[in-house]
């Protein structure tokens, strides 16, 4: 079925044994087109005819739900005409009513730059006199004045608009007529950041109201499980889906490859790099997306390595992940751009929209964790005319080997759902205090923020940080509100590393805490460089670069303290709640690996780090433990805990890491056997409380994973964590394997004798 | 607790411990000018453990005392509740220069007229055109000197000051000659004090006004966050409407800051006109020669006032908080001396360029 020369190198070097290669191939599709809507401004018509363009029908049914008033949720893939999609409906409206603006969010500058060129394009084909405009913090300060008066198209971004809140006075005018916001790219925000940017837009609302305007949102998100439910909490707003993709499609083959299937110790970063190679080699320009930055970083140096030797292709790989400075970005890119370079690896950061346009062929090393991260990383195959290929290798971890042995079921498998959580108390009562620097707040604000909002405004009003007037609730805090809350999660600002005094990069706090220790090797643009000093006082983390082979790896104790249950349901002998949970992590030391090879460990002497947190809290009934089909009750436990967090980011949009565990013969909290699965961030981000919407779902396919894993006593694709703290000790794969089971049915036969009684 | 997070017991006491953590200025260790100039705002170690040692004794002083023991204030009612004006009064000299002698400054400035550069009026100096008049006679400026002669002759401010700036620039040491036009009692001499340098709440307006040989001197003073809109009102309300504002670095803080505060409370500031930002004027004299042009340095070296113990800008925001949250009035003694003297060298800094110009 294939007769391209690279995939025939791929069968006869892969295809044995049958079950390491899975090939399928996905037919394109036809455009679909929708009549030019009749209502549309006869210079939009106008323009639509003279360009030859025919609106596919996605386009057409945003418009319509938007001109009778709705707010929508655009879910179709990327380059699906979704810029065409936004720009009808806000031209139009503009066209008619001269008052009428709109605002543009995008999670990027270089994306914001994208999309201003296009606006620009039907500004000027339409003639009409929009004047797009990107106001970031980029554009020069003698240039903001004007934007503002006189742009009634603004590109932003969210970082944006939350420094020019408290600016409202500058910006009344064009608050006052503003009719659309348009936020692309929705679904990244999701988890913390996604509950930082949910209560931004309610500011953003509550700020337009005290100008009386009230715009339409349009939302577009890559596709979801839950979008429409996702869209509400993003905005607060009943959104629309509009889900019927009308753009054509070119065929493309996906590959899966099982490295473990010939042999259990093959190396995840040799196999895929040798996929990569091959492409580059065989003329196609590829993109290798890389679960980890330090992965990313280890594949680029060793293909250069490779071409290197050879002195064919010289320099033509680069890595590219966040946390580069934006020179280097905007180099990297242009040279990707203009074909110069040939291969680039790279971390979820260029997935997430930065217009590199479309490549010859994918190469992932490991499943990317989601369905929406799997289909955005392949959109980035598929250039015209020329064959795309999507090629996955699998990794020895529990969701890629489930979908190697099922790869038919990953192409009928359920989105997985995206997690908002404007409770989190540090995010809630953060902007509470942005809030009160924008508007006095009232009492009738609680319809932003909820029934909670008059008990953070207590305790913040107690501490004087806000004052009672009878205007409504001020700010009288001696620092700027929107300098104290940060967006990105973290309540404080970042870590900087620095070379010889020179900024190589920058990392937040949970990642410096687990990365950036005395000692550990941290990579940047494929060189190694070895933390010397961190200074916390300072944030400030000294590097010395460091011609190392090895990486090192972290080791944690942890503990968890549960507080408030929120929800929980009694099963027979089980009872799963939701729960507010403390945290403690305690770094002791990092092991050094080689090539996926242990070779030495140090300790290492940092204060814990203790946070307030979600949990879901899975008790279990001691008898169920002592049934004598389950040798080593801890074993079980702690394989069963391990099997739940891989199978979370099955169900719940997150990352392994986003995640953490613990489980107890005897927990104090509870007096008995308990497995705890909580939210890593401060305050929490919504998953473990997802996950206990979602725990049948959960559990059946940590049962899945288990009982179809054909390792005998346990194996990396199944119980074995990659970031246990106890050495993935002790560890009893069918225990494990009998409790989940157990705890399945369970769950089920409770749910039909609800379901038969109802 | 060090970096760990688990202080985060309850949403108040987190954020406060981040707002006490993170102050809006940075102290430099071992008074090391150098580094001076890095810090956003940044106070001397010695300055600041001199303001602190301050601080503690007057709170020690003042444990226990009213506001009311510290300064003579009466209460305003306002639409949208009270606040606590302090006045003072005291005996002031006219300002120099007369309209008639400004007037005469101005009209050898052949530069007012269009079309006239450094460099011509530099030529016709030298070919015996002394006054704006003499232009009158050539042809090229015959129109063009008429009109700006009208306006000069019109001695009305804000028209002079706007030919001035246009021609020459807002910055321009005329500005002060101009402003001789203004009868003494339109001037309104500004200074605010704010718990930060945008969006929180403006806590004292110094305003003073020269009237029947009288400096009147007033301070608006929010006691607490509720009474800033009482205070912002009562000032507004205590301003002539046709008032020309003298202001050190106020067109581009004091008065913007105020019309955010007017509109953060939904209200409608009314922004004065004129205004005269004595800061352009001696960064447009001075600047050469001068450290920094802070209005403390200006008073020392321009005026040759010396301010004791003086606090600095930067430590005013702490030390307002502090009394309102302990209800101790003593640290506000210092922040409402230092918006006082001020006001003050305001009036003194354009008596000295008034004089300058004549």
């Amino acid at each position: 079925m294939s007769t391209s020369p690279l995939l025939r190198s791929f069968q006869e070097r892969y295809g044995y044994p049958d079950d390491a290669l899975f090939i399928k191939t996905l037919a394109g599709r036809e455009a679909q087109y929708a009549e030019v809507p009749h209502r549309l401004h006869p210079r939009l018509k106008e323009y639509l005819a003279g360009s030859g363009i025919k609106p596919y029908i996605h386009q057409a049914l945003a418009y319509d739900a938007l001109a009778d008033g709705e707010d929508i949720i655009l879910a179709t893939p990327t380059a699906s005409g979704k810029t065409l999609a936004f720009a009808l409906p806000i031209i139009d409206r503009l066209l008619t009513d001269s008052d009428a603006r709109a605002l543009l969010l995008y999670p990027t500058k270089a994306l914001a730059r994208d999309q201003l060129r296009a606006f620009q394009e039907i500004d000027s084909a339409t003639g009409a006199g929009m004047r797009p405009a990107v106001y970031d913090g980029d554009t020069p300060r003698d240039a903001r004045p004007g934007i503002r008066a006189h742009s009634r198209i603004i590109i932003s971004n969210m970082h944006e608009i939350h420094h020019i809140l408290p600016w409202r006075r500058q910006w009344a005018d064009f608050f006052a007529g503003l009719s659309f916001i348009v936020i692309d790219e929705a679904h990244r925000y999701r988890g913390v950041f996604g509950s930082h940017i949910a209560l931004l837009i309610r500011r953003l609302l509550r700020v337009l109201a005290f100008y009386d305007a009230d715009p339409a949102f349009i939302l577009a998100t890559a596709t979801l499980g839950n979008p429409e439910e996702f869209g509400e909490q993003l905005t607060g707003r009943a959104c629309r889906l509009i889900a019927e993709d009308g753009s054509p499609q070119n065929e493309r083959t996906i590959l899966f490859y099982n490295p473990y299937a010939r042999d259990p110790t093959a190396s995840l970063v040799s196999e895929t790099k040798d996929l990569f190679s091959a492409s580059i080699r065989h003329g196609y320009q590829t993109i290798c997306f890389s679960p980890s930055r330090r992965l990313a970083e280890v594949i680029a140096l060793r293909a250069r390595e490779e071409f290197t030797a050879d002195q064919s292709q010289g320099t033509a790989v680069c890595a590219y992940r966040a946390g580069y400075l934006a020179e280097e970005r905007r180099e990297m890119e242009a040279a990707i751009k203009n074909g110069e370079i040939r291969g680039i690896v790279s971390t979820n950061a260029l997935e997430l929209g930065v217009d590199i346009g479309t490549l010859d062929s994918v190469v992932m090393a490991g499943y990317p964790g989601t369905t929406l991260s799997f289909w955005q990383q392949a959109g980035r195959a598929g250039r015209s005319g020329k064959e795309s290929i999507v090629a996955m290798v699998a990794r020895y971890d529990p969701i890629d080997q489930y979908y190697m042995h099922h790869p038919e079921r990953f192409f009928e498998s359920a989105y997985e759902h995206a997690a908002i959580d404007c409770r989190n108390p540090i995010a809630l009562s953060g902007h509470l205090l942005c809030a009160a620097a924008e508007v006095p707040i009232r009492d009738s604000d609680s319809r932003y923020f909820g029934a909670e909002m008059n008990d953070y405004l207590a305790a913040l009003t107690a501490q004087e940080i806000l004052a009672k007037t009878k205007s409504g609730i001020v700010y009288a805090g001696s620092s700027r509100a929107s300098e104290l809350v940060s967006l990105s999660g973290s309540a404080s600002g970042g870590y900087r590393i620095t070379h010889n005094g020179h900024l190589i990069e920058t990392m937040d706090d949970s990642q410096a805490y687990r990365e950036g220790y005395p000692g550990a090797i941290i990579l940047h643009q494929g060189e190694s460089y070895i933390v010397r000093s961190v200074n916390h006082e300072d944030r400030l983390i000294r590097v010395e670069a460091a011609d190392v082979d090895y990486h090192t790896r972290p080791l944690m104790k942890k503990s968890v303290d549960v507080g408030t249950i929120e929800r929980s349901t009694s099963y027979r002998g089980f009872t799963i709640s939701s729960a507010e949970v403390t945290v403690t992590e305690e770094l002791y030391g990092y092991r050094i690996v080689r090539y996926d090879r242990v070779i030495g460990s140090a300790e290492v002497d940092a204060p814990p780090l203790s946070f307030p947190t979600q949990g879901l809290l899975i008790e279990i009934d001691e008898n169920i433990l002592a049934d004598g089909s389950i040798g080593d009750p801890d074993g079980t436990l702690h394989a069963a805990e391990h099997t739940l967090i891989a199978a979370m980011p099955g169900v719940v949009i997150c990352d392994r890491y986003d995640i953490g565990g613990i489980s107890t013969a005897c927990h104090p909290a509870t007096g008995g056997p308990a497995i705890i699965i909580y939210d890593g961030y401060i305050g929490g981000a919504g998953l473990s409380q997802k996950a206990y919407d979602l725990v049948f779902r959960v559990v059946s396919l940590a049962e899945a994973i288990l009982s179809e894993c054909r390792c005998i006593d346990g194996c990396p694709a199944c119980i074995f964590s990659p970031k246990c703290g106890n050495d993935n000790q002790p560890l009893d794969k069918s225990g494990a394997a009998v409790l989940l089971q157990t705890l399945r049915d369970t769950i089920e036969s409770t749910r039909s004798d609800e379901f038969i009684m109802k | 607790m060090g970096r760990s997070a688990g202080a985060f017991l309850d949403a108040g006491t987190f954020w406060r411990q981040r707002i006490n953590d993170a102050p809006g200025y940075s102290v430099i260790r071992h008074d090391n000018r150098f580094r001076a100039n890095v810090a956003r705002s940044s106070v001397f170690a010695s300055a600041y453990q001199n303001c602190i040692d301050a601080r503690n004794t007057l709170m020690h002083t003042y444990a226990g005392s009213a506001l009311t023991d510290i300064c003579h204030g009466t209460e305003v009612e306002t639409e949208e509740g009270i606040c606590l004006r302090i006045t003072e009064e005291r005996e002031h000299r006219q300002l120099p220069l007369k309209p008639e002698e400004a007037e005469g400054v101005l009209i050898r400035r052949l530069r007012l007229v269009p079309g006239i550069g450094p460099a011509t009026e530099r030529l016709l100096f030298r070919k015996g055109c002394r006054t704006i008049h003499d232009l009158l006679h050539i042809r090229r400026f015959q129109k063009s000197a008429g009109e700006v002669l009208q306006v000069i002759e019109g001695c009305d401010f804000g028209s002079v000051a706007a030919l001035i700036a246009g021609r020459m620039g807002r910055a321009h040491p005329d500005i002060i000659t101009a402003s001789a036009f203004s009868p003494d009692e339109r001037f309104c001499f500004l200074d605010i004090e704010t718990l930060g340098v945008f969006s929180r709440p403006v806590f004292l307006i110094g305003s003073a006004e020269l009237t029947c040989g009288q400096i009147r001197f007033h301070q608006f003073l929010a006691r607490d966050i509720d009474e800033e809109l009482p205070a912002l009102l009562a000032w507004r309300d205590s301003v002539p409407p046709d008032a020309t504002i003298i202001s050190y670095n106020g067109r581009s803080f004091d008065l913007p800051y105020l019309a955010d505060r007017f509109a953060y409370y939904g209200i409608d500031s009314g922004i004065f006109s004129d205004q005269i930002d004595l800061l352009h004027i001696t960064r447009r004299l001075h600047r050469s020669w001068l450290t920094d042009c802070r209005l403390a340095t200006v008073e020392e070296e321009v005026l040759g006032i010396c301010r004791e113990s003086d606090l600095p800008g930067a430590l005013v925001p702490e030390f307002y908080d502090i009394y309102r949250r302990t209800k101790n009035p003593g640290p506000l003694l210092p922040v409402l001396k230092h918006n006082r003297q001020d006001v003050l060298s305001l009036i003194e800094l354009l008596r000295f360029y008034r004089e300058m110009a004549g």
